[in-house]
């Protein structure tokens, strides 16, 4: 009896010590917010310049900048929004400089134009120095699992931008930086099973860097692609696809995966106009059998996989991709083979601000009278907001549609 | 000075009863063997008498007190026993393994005062040039010395030794016995000590009594109990018990069947 | 009769004199591992992209604690961040907020577990036994894994729940392996085969969920498993503090009970050791033990196994001493591999559990091939 006592004892403290975790927010504040109401004033500013100017002010010289900047452009007050961790992140002075841990928080910053603000990396950013020639040379921090918190630290950025799920986690990033007065903002910034998600997030970002013009720009553009796919696919007949996807172990397991109705790849796939035959599964990430592909006789097979970033370099990856897929599963009666309705496509359909050109690449496949070139689509990505060249002989879909 | 006693004890480990009926008065002083066939219930008649076992019937009392009423610490105090076969699991020094026979006296240190005790039974058993080697690398007699000394530390009423000398070459037989013998007169305590050898039991114990199939087949002095027919009886063996210098041995002659 | 010695007085104090200097040299040991942790711990302190020497690091620790103590009443008011915004320097938060909480980890998760195993090893007497073996980790992998991969996008508070799960399913699994030993007499055989049928039923779920997870989340799953220090917090800490400081005295005043079961339960009967509740209530302890250090660590299974064999050749197997010196050489053992996760070619780490056991395995053969006596 003592003992179960003692337990229960154990178990409240260890509960009540839980809620203690729960910390007040942390208090910097304007520049020159002398009053501290988070408001800087006129009479503030204008008496901070003054001190300045008689060699008596408290504010350096860029501490006043960024006062007059806040006062003229953010009508003195902070900037706040609530990040994708559900974390209130306000920012009391303009940005600078920023570590940014993920591939695809460095395509936003690129599409916003603040790449020359990135200060720190993660391993994923070094290793596309073609899509990211600035950043890539940055300092590396650390791994999508583990940071060296202190070389963060070290490049005394203004802004950490990471997943807010994860390893790396906005609230565990917040719990080691907080103390450096380093701001945390956690965002995916890649499609997540939320569609609207990315662009939420992509717009949150634009305040913080004060860059929602550029935001505008990209979301018009995107917009632009989605309502002509839209539009052009409304009242036509949907093909029966299905979508799998390998992580390269092709031909070992008797399964095969597939996207459920609440993966992004099935919503992307209905959007563009095809139906997925996996509709029926309740799971996102359901595996089925060969016998109940060819049961169900999709119209096109979609096959997931290889390179992240624009596709493969050549067409041999791709064919044996598809040709590993196809042995042993006696798929010869299936519509979309008899056809030749086979098709494989880069994880990069999917991977984040860039989706729209999947979106019209899955659309083109279902439809293929459908008049844009997903390949125009994708280098307009490249050129108009990366900023990089397109780079040429890249294979975006194996085999190739035909125009 | 305690007093044992075993009323009406019955005792089943599963559906088959073990024990059936026993009954056992232990005076002051005094040594008692207690022999009988493999399986026919002394191993689980100490058991029972320290607490490890509890019967399904009857009571053991020490001193009047059940004993399923004391305190675990208390029957240790008064009860030490020690198995057929122990095995250690990991290392020990002999001291140590002597010392933790002090453990119903401590709290969580030890004393100067148990530490003189271990050495005190060391002295008594002679394995003093074994006090620092780790108990695992010496001999299963060896080992057995051990155990007894850890018993004989333990300072208790009653030692319940089960088959305490069957390691022991004949000499140790003799040593050993002759020290729990000594410990019984001198510091007045009691034995219960269930043993194969009839000549040793013979010789040593004051009383024997002889189970059979989970009842006492007979009881008394050895002169009584170890005669040719009741041997014949519990054990199906012929004997011939001869008296020599006024000591009673026991001389197997052929396995017979069972009178 | 045996004869007795002439010089018997003689031998008994030579015994006597042995007898205190064994003890001593366990006492010496415990107390060479103490200073041994403290020194690492320093080292550990000063590696780190800032230069910051070790009489820095002391000086450091040794002020920040009044400071830290001095302005108790803003911290409360306020918080731990606004206090090291207002009170601390750089390098006193570097060293703080960055450098001290692994560290402290490594530290207590290495007393923990090194007990915690030893504690197993002597319920179970069985010297293979461990968290691992006796399924708790891989029940806590279980629970972190459901956290992550069910709860995928769930942003608020993961970490919380991430450790809450682990540690209910830790001690979920060991409440089981009480029931079973409960229903069926609480042998050690029980206890053993209960634990591997439920190691492998958690391994079995855990598997199942990867299997349906999303990929990012089964690399997080994978990754939580291989252990790791760099999730340390101060309020983390706090909560492990707690359970060790709660759990680690009841099972150091058991350490009789335990030495007693070494030589059997009929023995330790006989020497009024009540062999059932010992039993349960040192395997329970030791349980919140290893439940308390993984749900914050993930799975570092590899320490509570070797530590107490390691002390047991160096130091013999009496649990008074064996206790306090596994958890303290369980430290040496973790706060070794932290340093040695970080090579100098930052920032590829390696997951601390991995280093834990390359580093753990070729000690511990070591000592198996220079000892010539048996191990158990
Ligand atoms: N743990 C147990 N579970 C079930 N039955 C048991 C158990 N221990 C002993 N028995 C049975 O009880 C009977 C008596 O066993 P016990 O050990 O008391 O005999 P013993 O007289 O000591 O024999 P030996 O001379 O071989 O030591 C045997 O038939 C044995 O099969
Ligand atoms: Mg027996």
């Amino acid at each position: 009896m003592r003992n179960v006592l003692s337990y229960i004892l154990v178990m409240g403290l260890i509960g009540s010590t839980m809620l203690l975790t729960v910390m007040p927010a942390i208090a910097i504040g304007i520049p020159g917010d002398d009053d501290g109401n988070d408001n800087l004033t006129e009479k503030e500013l204008a008496s901070n310049i003054l001190n300045y100017m008689l060699g008596e002010g408290d504010l350096s010289l860029y501490e006043l900048r960024d006062a007059a900047h806040v006062y003229a452009h953010w009508n003195g007050m902070p900037r706040t929004i609530v990040d994708t961790a559900e974390r209130t992140v306000t920012i009391y002075k303009p940005v600078k400089t920023i570590v940014a841990l993920s591939s695809d928080s460095a395509r936003a910053l690129r599409i916003l134009g603040d790449e020359d603000k990135v200060v720190g990396i993660s391993e994923t950013i070094k290793k596309h120095p073609y899509y990211f020639p600035e950043m890539s040379h940055r300092k590396s921090v650390g791994t999508w699992k583990e940071v060296d918190w202190e070389e963060i630290v070290a490049l005394e950025p203004d802004l950490l931008i990471t997943y807010a799920t994860g390893s790396i986690n906005a609230d565990l990033a917040a719990d080691k930086l907080d103390p450096f007065g380093i701001t945390v903002v956690g965002l995916y910034l890649y499609v997540t099973d939320e569609y609207e998600q990315i662009f939420d997030e992509h717009e949150k970002l634009a305040i913080l860097l004060e860059k929602e013009e550029a935001a505008d720009k990209y979301l018009k553009w995107h917009d632009g692609y989605e309502t002509r796919v839209h539009d052009f696919i409304a009242g036509k007949e949907k093909p029966k696809v299905f979508m799998t996807y390998t992580g390269g172990s092709i031909g070992k397991i008797m399964e095969i995966a597939s996207y459920g109705p609440d993966a992004i790849d099935y919503t992307l796939c209905d959007k563009a106009g095809g139906s997925p035959i996996t509709e029926v599964f309740s799971t996102k990430y359901p595996k089925v059998s060969a016998e109940w592909v060819l049961r169900e006789n999709p119209d096109i097979i979609i096959l997931k996989g290889g390179g992240v970033f624009g596709g493969w370099d050549n067409e041999t990856e791709p064919a044996n991709l598809i040709a590993q897929t196809l042995v042993g599963k006696n798929w010869g009666d299936i519509n979309a083979i008899e056809n030749n309705k086979i098709y494989a496509v880069p994880w990069s359909i999917t991977n984040g601000l860039e989706h729209i050109y999947g979106e019209v690449l899955l659309a083109k496949i279902c439809h293929p009278e459908l008049d844009i070139d997903p390949t125009e689509v994708y280098k307009e990505f490249l050129e108009d907001f990366l900023r990089v060249e397109y780079p040429e002989g890249k294979v975006l879909v194996y085999p190739s549609l035909a125009s | 000075m305690v007093k044992l006693e075993v009323k009406n004890v019955k005792f089943r480990y599963t559906s088959v009863p073990i024990l059936r009926d026993v009954c056992i008065e232990l005076a002051e002083s005094e040594m008692l063997g207690v022999v009988g066939p493999n399986g026919s219930g002394k191993s689980t008649l100490l058991r029972c008498i320290d607490r490890i076992l509890t019967p399904q019937e009857g009571c053991i009392l020490l001193d009047g007190q059940d004993i399923k009423e004391m305190h675990l610490m208390d029957l240790a105090k008064k009860m030490a026993y020690i198995p057929q076969s122990t095995t250690q699991v990991f290392p020990a020094s002999v001291f140590d393994t002597v010392l933790m026979g002090r453990r119903p006296h401590i709290g969580w240190r030890s004393s100067e005062e148990d530490i003189e005790k271990v050495l005190e039974t060391l002295k008594l058993l002679n394995l003093e040039d074994l006090a620092m080697s780790d108990i695992k690398s010496l001999s299963g007699g060896q080992q057995q010395k051990i155990f007894i000394a850890c018993a004989l530390a333990q300072e208790p009423k009653i030692l319940l030794l089960d088959e305490p000398t069957s390691s022991l070459d004949i000499r140790h037989q003799l040593e050993v016995l002759d020290i729990i013998k000594n410990s019984v007169v001198e510091k007045g305590i009691s034995a219960i000590i269930a043993i194969h050898d009839l000549n040793l039991a013979a010789r040593y114990t004051d009383r024997i009594i002889m189970m059979n199939g989970g009842h006492i087949y007979a009881a008394g002095v050895p002169s009584s109990v170890l005669t040719p027919e009741n041997i014949n009886h519990a054990y199906g063996v012929e004997v011939d018990v001869i008296n020599h210098n006024g000591k009673l041995y026991v001389l197997p002659i052929r396995p017979v069947a069972k009178m | 009769m045996p004869e007795l010695k002439i010089n018997g007085t003689e031998k008994s104090a030579e015994i006597k004199a042995e007898y205190k200097k064994f003890i001593g040299r366990k006492i010496m040991f415990i107390f060479a591992t103490t200073i041994l942790v403290i020194i690492i711990a320093g080292i550990a302190a000063t590696l780190g992209p800032h230069q910051i020497s070790i009489t820095e690091v002391y000086s450091i620790v040794w002020y920040g604690i009044p400071k830290i103590l001095q302005n108790l009443d803003f911290i409360l008011t306020h918080s731990f961040k606004d206090f090291s915004l207002t009170y601390f320097t750089k390098e006193e938060s570097i060293i703080w907020f960055l450098r001290l909480p692994p560290i402290v980890m490594a530290i207590l998760a290495g007393i923990g577990l090194g007990i915690a195993g030893t504690t197993m090893q002597g319920v179970v007497r069985n010297p293979l036994a461990s968290p691992y073996t006796l399924g708790i980790s891989s029940a806590a992998g279980f629970g972190a894994a459901l956290a992550i991969i069910l709860g995928a996008g769930l942003a608020t508070g993961q970490n919380i729940i991430i450790a809450v799960n682990a540690f209910f399913f830790a001690l979920c699994s060991s409440f089981i392996i009480y029931g079973i030993s409960r229903y069926k007499g609480v042998s050690p055989e029980t206890m053993i085969l209960a634990g591997i049928a439920l190691m492998y039923l958690f391994s079995a779920m855990t598997g199942v969920l990867q299997y349906f997870g999303e990929e990012k989340a089964v690399a997080e799953v994978v990754y939580w498993m291989f252990g790791s220090l760099a999730r340390a917090s101060w309020d983390k800490l706090f909560v492990m503090f707690i359970v060790l400081i709660i759990c680690i005295p009841l099972i150091m005043l058991k350490s009789w009970d335990l030495n007693a079961l070494s030589a059997g339960d009929e023995r330790a009967k006989s020497l009024g050791v009540n062999v059932d509740r010992t039993r349960v209530v040192c395997f329970m302890l030791a349980s919140l033990v290893t439940a308390g250090v993984i749900c914050f660590t993930g799975t570092i299974g590899f320490i509570g196994l070797v530590a107490p064999h390691m002390c047991r050749m160096i130091i013999g197997g009496d649990n008074r001493y064996l206790i306090p010196a596994s958890g303290l050489f369980g430290a040496i053992v973790l706060l070794s591999a932290s340093i040695l996760a970080r090579p100098p070619i930052a920032p590829s780490f390696i997951p601390v559990g991995l280093v834990t056991a390359f580093l753990g395995v070729p000690m511990f053969l070591y000592l198996i091939l220079r000892r010539r006596k048996e191990f158990w």
